[in-house]
């Protein structure tokens, strides 16, 4: 499962993407917020992209999950929205059951990851849940981030910023994606 | 523009003046990127990035009391780097003025298969 975040996030994940052998993981199955126009198409691109050049790929399916919350949106209607996007998450899982997960932030990944921790604590599906902090952070993680570190939800945690490595020990430096 | 109010005017450029023109958006703004001997631009990651993928001279304008602040992170290092210039609006003229595009250091492109090779290990596939 890969979720896409929206613009920059997208594009570090479209990155990614093509230097993974899709061979290896298949179906795959995108994600984005019901909100984000750009991402899903540009994963349908990528995909076609492989097609075209002819190599075993295996199937893709695009998907979009509530958001659990907009910019600027009051906490209160924050609480009900992410209860909705938490249950949304559930129905997804449970369709998908992902060995793999892939996401960089934003929040849209958040309900989805949760889930699959909680799959994983029951022994219902495991998940390898890998999170790539976004390129824009350099000192400090972005909330998702600081999430899934301290609460030890993603299998690994990868940084693009030394100083982040610094600060966050047990996340990984693996240097710039774009 | 965007979601500001202001909306400049735009001159021909005759008597000495400044050419201007605006848009809102334009599918082609990988063309004037590539036509443009300075680039002025807000902190976003995508706007940066291309830019230096062009390798044309970049200042990157951060408005502290507008925006959110996380973005400026990305444009001080890089202007610590000296991969391009940061600046204040207030600030901006006298970076425009001093600037010396010549020690500006070429952004090397990064690379995302440290991040797969540590991927299909921790799965367990051969690399």
């Amino acid at each position: 499962m890969i979720v896409l975040g929206s613009g920059g996030h997208t594009a570090e994940m479209i990155n990614l993407l093509a230097v993974l052998q899709m061979d290896r993981f298949n179906p795959r199955y995108y994600v984005a917020a019901a909100t984000d126009n750009m991402s899903l198409q540009k994963a349908r691109v990528l995909e076609s992209s492989l097609r075209d050049k002819d190599e075993v790929v295996g199937t893709s399916h695009f998907m979009q999950i509530y958001r659990s919350r907009e910019v600027g949106q009051s906490f209160l209607t924050s609480i009900g929205t992410t209860l909705i996007a938490l249950i949304h998450a559930l129905w997804l899982m449970l369709r998908t059951r992902p060995q793999v997960i892939l996401c960089n932030g934003p929040g849209t990944c958040i309900p989805l990851c949760m889930i699959a921790f909680l799959f994983k604590v029951f022994g219902i599906t495991s998940s390898s849940i890998f999170y790539i902090e976004s390129i824009a952070r350099v000192r400090r993680l972005s909330l998702s981030g600081l999430l899934l570190y301290k609460l030890r939800m993603a299998d690994q945690l990868f940084v693009q910023w030394p100083q982040l490595k610094k600060q966050y020990p047990r996340s990984n430096y693996v240097g710039r994606l774009m | 523009m965007g979601r500001g109010s202001y909306i400049p005017m735009k001159s021909a450029g005759e008597d000495g003046f400044v050419s201007v023109d605006y848009f809102t958006f334009s599918p082609s703004i990988a063309d004037h990127l590539k036509s443009a001997s300075l680039v002025i631009s807000h902190a976003g990651s995508g706007s940066i990035f291309e830019t230096l993928r062009l390798r044309k001279p970049l200042i990157v304008v951060v408005n502290e009391d507008l925006m959110d602040n996380h973005q400026s992170e990305l444009a001080e290092e890089l202007a610590e780097r000296k991969h391009l210039f940061c600046a204040r609006p207030q600030t901006l003229f006298n970076t425009i003025s001093e600037m010396d595009t010549e020690n500006l250091v070429v952004y090397e492109p990064g690379d995302a298969s440290p991040v797969a090779r540590f991927i299909n290990r921790f799965l367990g596939f051969s690399t």
